[in-house]
């Protein structure tokens, strides 16, 4: 091949490979820091949103509670220090999102209208923009599972259940980003009945995860334990533990399909970089054959000098006092010449 | 042009090879140098600044080369006062003119400056500013064939000032004295003619 056509299919092989390396990194968009509190009066749900997409324009997002059961009706969804939405059924909001832009989510509900019982609502967080931005961070979900147990309850219930929830339709590069994996141990206390149960468990995700932190205690006779299984592809969905009294657990329940995240990660990860790798290895050659090594060039600079010729002034004016004081002239003339005698000169040639 | 030509760096006493510490302290407090030092930072390990210190110092240095004797002859001009050596009529080739000045101020202020271009691109100007006031008294020429070959200053006095962005970074003053000599001028100034008005009929 000449040089002319490696000129020409070089960019192209590196664009095939670096684009799909580069739109991992454009979907990291996840929420962390999860925390459901259930008990008395008004609870909340906070989310950090951890927006990193790569994506220059703000975006539109919409949330949408769709709870299976009967849910409070006054449920909110707050961005913090920014506007607060209330969530009426079917419980979604619009939001707009700039980039990079983290941010703080509160979906506050009234725990106290909830009866006893088992809860579940799917928590999804959709980008509207994707088709018109291609900025690929698709729809994401999680299916919320409450246990709400009644203040008197004498023994520790079980919260969650492992749920497992088949993760909607997905772009195919989405199961290449497995992360946020975390388990902490929770901790319970049975002593005053206000315990504090922390189980977590994170599945990675995709573009938009959802990391959960444990649930925190509540004052008045404890507090759930709080799992959220990511959307990501692990196997592992957390189960809450029950605090001594408390009133109520919630599992967010990861979508995962069952597989180790490695093996979906990896799977689709390899590919690109492997491709990657051979075509800077070719890139390497190209310019090695082409070019010969080199350094890289070093920024260089210039200095430039702008000479101003000014202005200038004569102060007073003296045109009229300047005039020529000595005048020196050549009086020189050709002068007159005159030649005595015959000044024909005659040449005797000797023959 | 004769080596006995006055620029502002003789006047100045500015010397590339040893800039006077007080004149370079004043030029790296500027705003304009500390805009320029930060601008250059920001490449890294590509520039020292002392190199690039260094070549602005050199720059200073060619600004500051301007021949007094042009600038002394563009403020005369301009007020015509060798429009007559000009004239052919009134002064015949060959002919040389001894022109007396009449007692003056001449003032010239420049504005020239140094920019600095990082890989082609404009990244940063320094200002400057230099005004020079001299009170000749008793200045003469010698004007042939339209050129300025002598200028004899005569009593000189006056001041000067740089100054880099806001800053003054030099400043001179001359007590008034006679210059002895005469500033030869080979092979003499032009002396530029000027164009008159056109009037309108």
């Amino acid at each position: 091949m000449t040089s002319t056509s490696a000129r020409t299919w070089l960019p192209l092989l590196l664009l095939f490979a670096v684009v799909p390396v580069a739109a991992q990194d454009e979907r990291t968009l996840y929420a962390e820091h999860v925390n459901i509190e259930l008990g008395e009066g008004p609870k909340e749900q906070p989310f950090k949103l951890k927006n990193d997409v790569n994506c220059s324009r703000p975006r539109t997002f919409r949330i949408l509670l769709s709870p299976s059961e009967p849910f409070p009706e006054k449920t909110w969804f707050q961005l913090l220090d920014r506007a607060e939405y209330e969530l009426v059924p079917p419980f979604s909001a619009k939001f707009e999102l700039g980039n990079p832009d983290d941010v703080d989510v509160y979906i506050k509900y009234d725990a106290n209208q909830l009866t006893p019982g088992t809860y579940t609502a799917d928590f999804t967080i959709s980008c509207e923009n994707c088709e018109k931005l291609k900025c690929r961070v698709g729809e994401k979900f999680v299916q919320i599972t409450m246990n709400v147990i009644a203040p008197d309850a004498e023994e520790p219930t079980r919260l969650a259940e492992e749920i497992e929830q088949p993760t909607e339709e997905e772009l195919p590069s989405e199961t290449t980003i497995a992360q946020n994996q975390e388990t902490e141990s929770g901790t319970d206390s049975t002593d005053d009945g206000a315990g504090r149960a922390d189980s977590q468990r994170s599945g990675g995700s995709g573009d938009l995860d959802l990391q959960s932190d444990g649930g925190g205690g509540d004052a008045n006779g404890g507090n759930g334990g709080v799992t959220n299984g990511g959307n990501g592809d692990d196997s592992t969905d957390g189960n809450g533990e029950d605090a001594n009294g408390g009133n109520g657990g919630v599992t967010n329940g990861g979508n995962g399909d069952g597989k180790p995240p490695i093996e979906n990660g990896l799977k689709d990860v390899w590919l690109p970089i492997v491709a990657l790798l051979v075509i800077l290895g070719f890139t390497t050659l190209y310019w090695r054959h082409s070019r010969g090594p080199k350094t890289a060039p070093a920024a260089k600079f210039d200095v430039r000098s702008h000479v101003d010729p000014g202005t200038q002034t004569v102060s007073p004016d003296i045109s009229d006092r300047a005039r020529p004081v000595i005048r020196v002239r050549l009086q020189n003339t050709a002068g007159e010449q005159s030649v005595h005698g015959d000044p024909d000169v005659k040449i005797n040639k000797e023959q | 042009m004769s080596d006995t030509d006055a620029t502002l760096n003789s006047i100045f006493s500015i010397e590339v090879a040893n800039l006077p510490p007080i004149i370079a302290a004043a030029m790296e407090s500027t705003n304009a140098s500390s805009e320029l030092k930060e601008a250059i930072l920001k490449h890294g390990k590509d520039f020292d600044w002392g190199t690039v210190f260094g070549a602005i110092v050199e720059k200073v240095h060619e600004l500051f080369d301007m021949n007094l004797s042009e600038i002394m002859m563009t403020g005369w001009n301009k007020y015509g006062l060798l429009a007559e050596c000009v004239d052919e009529e009134k002064c015949s080739p060959g002919e040389s003119v001894l022109v007396a000045l009449a007692e003056h101020s001449f003032t010239s202020k420049h504005e020239p400056s140094i920019e600095v271009l990082v890989n082609e691109k404009s990244t940063a100007k320094l200002p400057f500013t230099i005004t020079l006031t001299l009170n000749l008294k008793g200045a003469e020429l010698m004007v042939q064939d339209k050129k300025i070959r002598e200028i004899r200053l005569g009593e000189v006095g006056g001041e000067g000032s740089i100054k880099c962005g806001e800053i003054d970074i030099a400043t001179q003053e001359f007590d008034s004295r006679q210059i002895p000599g005469t500033i030869l001028l080979d092979p003499g100034l032009e002396i530029p003619t000027i164009d008159k008005p056109r009037q309108h009929t």
